[in-house]
């Protein structure tokens, strides 16, 4: 294999890597929020628990986008190095 | 992996679309159908009881009414019958207390004449025989004078002691 | 089980038909319609009035779907049930596929796309119908400037719902293979309820769920 290919494949990978940094941090971050937010709705009231689960984990789901995004851009860059190697 | 691959893609929307048919011509028309039919027939049938009962209600109204007229009814007549009953009573305590004095009085008129008639009686009796005794003991008759003075006298007489 | 590899390299090509190659996802899709087809038939024969214990599981899931329709839709938009009932159950035996140690065809882009774009076709269909030209006008409020961004975010509709299917199953897959991979007993198995049954429930009632409020924002607001 040639140096150039093997920096390009460490480079991707470690994209790879960064990606799934940012990605993970932000959702995460998010849909603890939203969670937390989530329970303490619940404890005002108990009684619309259904509805503010359907919100809450719609909005998880949104907020989820971006950490998908990252996902799917580690794992092309992943693709990238098996298509190298 | 991310590449888009269109005989797929199509495939795919082709395929979602004809279960799309399927499945509502297979599944939800025949069991929301059903469901709906369910759903009428249990709302029919609870009118029916409603209505039902409301009829049963309305008899059972009907029929305590029934009861609490005859009720009344009775008590009238029995009443009724009370008072007529009472009234009767009244007016045989009165005609008998009537018809005791009438016999009360009947008796003292009849006391009343017979004691005038044996006065009388008496009087005759007594004006006679004072005449005989006097006669007799006179032994001789006596004129007309006389003996008039002599029956005055003792009537007089006997008047005073009956008196 | 397929390996790591496997799951990254895509899905293969079963056969081809007049040149047009014929992938897994697409066999695969064919096998969960064939099975929701016969399930449907099965189900739903002779329904009566007392219901049995197979005439409960197919109320429970027509009542169910059409609760969440109405609720979330409102009770005018209770025909799209079948719809939306037909998306859900197809992606969510879709996703549970993995458990059988199929590829889940869901976890190809292509797949989810496709949907996605059914959805979008599906909201500005509705929309159209329900707004007609005012809707069309809808884009260019609340300044005309917008017009294009306005336009970016419908597009990214089919994209980010399709990404959001295709990222959350692909991840799971690439888990599952990575944990295959290291633990051969007992630990995969554990992990697939999560990854398969759980998460797969999750993101096909989350693909229904943003279907619905975009098709209801889009036909039923009134600004």
């Amino acid at each position: 294999m040639e140096w150039n290919e093997m920096a390009v494949a460490a480079f991707a990978l470690l994209g790879a890597g960064i990606a799934m940094i940012g990605g993970g941090f932000g959702p995460a971050i998010g849909q603890g929020y939203a969670a937390g937010k989530g329970a303490e709705a619940v404890g005002r009231q108990p009684e619309a628990q259904g509805k503010i689960m359907t919100t809450m984990l719609l909005g998880q789901a949104v907020a989820e986008t971006t950490g998908i995004y990252s996902l799917v851009v580690a794992l092309l860059l992943i693709g990238i190095v098996n298509k190298i190697l | 992996m991310l590449n888009l691959d269109p005989v797929t893609f199509i495939i795919m929307i082709v395929n979602l679309i004809v279960l799309y048919i399927l499945l509502r011509w297979l599944f939800f028309k025949p069991v929301n159908n059903f469901l709906e039919k369910r759903r009428q027939k249990v709302h029919d049938d609870l009118d029916n009881a409603q209505r039902d009962r409301e009829e049963a209600q309305r008899l059972l109204e009907e029929h305590r009414q029934l009861v609490a007229e005859n009720k009344q009814e009775a008590a009238k007549i029995i009443d009724n019958a009370v008072r007529q009953a009472d009234m009767r009573k009244e007016e045989i305590i009165a005609q008998a207390g009537q018809e005791a004095a009438a016999m009360l009085e009947r008796a003292k008129a009849e006391i009343a004449q017979e004691q005038v008639k044996v006065m009388e009686e008496l009087r005759a009796d007594i004006s006679n025989l004072a005449v005989a005794v006097a006669e007799k003991m006179l032994a001789r008759n006596l004129t007309a004078q006389d003996q008039e003075a002599i029956f005055t006298a003792v009537l007089e007489e006997l008047e005073s002691h009956a008196n | 089980m397929s390996s790591l590899d496997e799951v990254l390299e895509g899905a293969k090509t079963v056969f081809t038909v007049f040149g047009l190659p014929i992938t897994e996802s697409v066999v695969n899709t064919w096998l969960v319609m064939a099975v929701l087809i016969i399930l449907a038939i099965v189900l739903r024969r002779n329904l009566q009035m007392y219901p049995d214990k197979r005439q409960n599981i197919v109320e429970i899931i027509v009542e169910g779907l059409t609760g969440l329709v109405t609720s979330t839709m409102g009770p005018k938009n209770k025909n799209f049930t079948p719809f939306i009932g037909t998306v859900f159950l197809l992606i969510a035996f879709s996703n549970i596929l993995g458990i059988f140690g199929l590829r889940s065809p869901t976890a190809d882009f292509s797949v989810t796309f496709a949907y996605g774009i059914v959805t979008f076709f599906c909201i500005h269909f509705f929309a159209l119908k329900a707004k007609g030209w005012s809707y069309i006008k809808g884009f260019g409020q609340p300044f005309i400037f917008l017009l294009p961004i306005n336009i970016i975010g419908e597009v990214a509709k089919p994209f980010s719902l399709g990404m959001r299917l295709f990222g959350n199953l692909l991840g799971g897959s690439v888990i599952m293979a990575m944990i295959s991979g290291a633990i051969a007993i007992f630990v995969p198995a554990v992990a697939s309820i999560y990854f398969d049954l759980f998460s797969g429930f999750l993101q096909s009632f989350i693909f229904i769920m943003l279907t619905m409020v975009f098709i209801t924002i889009a036909k039923d607001d009134d600004d």
